[in-house]
């Protein structure tokens, strides 16, 4: 590493070896693109083919397998008692821009019983929302959007 | 990647330059970390304000209701339809139909996979405006 002084030899600088470094941001790259979608699953999704994509940024209602409510309130996680899902919702309308109060997502989990699906719906209509929209999964046949 | 010297001739042997690779890698992996997070795909229907006047829609004969029985049975304005044919059934029935509009009406013991499955069929076979029929 530099100059030698006795043998008077000049040996170049090596620089930072970068291969190894190389190879941890392909592995952090692979392990994200394949741990991500098993991560983000929340309740698992019933499959429709006839399902077209939804805008983002919408209020989004989730019910789990278990029949707890859950609102994309960043402010109070956790699941929502059914007694204040109305006004959690509203809270939640609330905090979108008025353009992004047209439709509520609904992401509720296949098997779950559809009275609990009511109350979530009552919830939503209670808060003036006519539009839902219920979030799906891939279908191995989707049919094509423009349905 | 480091710096060979030069074998007996004593020059450099200039090595790929990484800086390049590195930022390509870095912008790949956040797109795929930002890109996770959109592109959901979903079903749109339309439900009534609570407290509508009446809790059914208007049974005039216009008006189609499908409901969902269990053991995967439907019944279209109280007429059976073949659950394995239903997407193909529906299709003929709005073919001649102006206003693609359904009510759909499952009782509440049934699943919610039920109810998307009847849903999905109606969009598929062509039915614009989906309405959920609430409880009463």
């Amino acid at each position: 590493m530099g100059r030698d002084l006795v043998t008077r030899i000049r040996t170049p600088h090596t620089g930072i070896d970068v291969a190894p470094f190389i190879g941890a941001v392909m592995t952090l790259l692979i392990v994200s693109m394949a741990l991500t979608p098993a991560i983000a699953c929340g309740p698992k999704l019933p499959r429709a083919r006839a399902a077209v994509p939804m805008k983002e940024n919408r209020v989004t209602l989730g019910v789990d397998n278990q029949g707890r409510f859950w609102i994309d309130d960043v402010a109070n996680p956790g699941p929502v008692p059914s007694r204040h899902l109305a006004a959690r919702v509203g809270s939640a309308l609330a905090a979108h821009p008025a353009e992004e109060r047209d439709v509520i997502y609904l992401k509720a989990d296949v098997g779950v019983p559809y009275h609990v699906v009511q109350s979530a719906l009552d919830a939503v209509r209670a808060n003036g929302i006519r539009r839902v929209g219920l979030i799906v999964g891939p279908a191995d046949d989707p049919l094509p959007v423009d349905l | 990647m480091a710096m060979h010297a030069g074998g007996t001739r004593g020059g450099l042997t200039a090595s790929i330059n990484m800086t390049p690779m590195i930022d390509v890698l870095l912008v790949l992996l956040i797109v795929f970390m930002v890109v996770q997070a959109g592109l959901q795909r979903g079903l749109s229907v339309h439900v009534p304000p609570p407290d509508a006047g009446e809790p059914k829609p208007p049974t005039s004969a216009d008006n189609l209701v499908l409901e969902v029985e269990p053991g995967g049975r439907y019944l279209l304005n109280r007429q059976p339809l073949d659950g394995t044919r239903l997407t193909e059934e529906l299709r003929a029935v709005f073919a001649s139909r102006p206003r693609k509009l359904l009510f759909v009406k499952a009782s509440e013991q049934m699943s919610y996979g039920q109810v998307i499955q009847a849903v999905d069929a109606s969009r598929a076979a062509g039915v614009e405006v989906i309405g959920i029929v609430a409880r009463h």
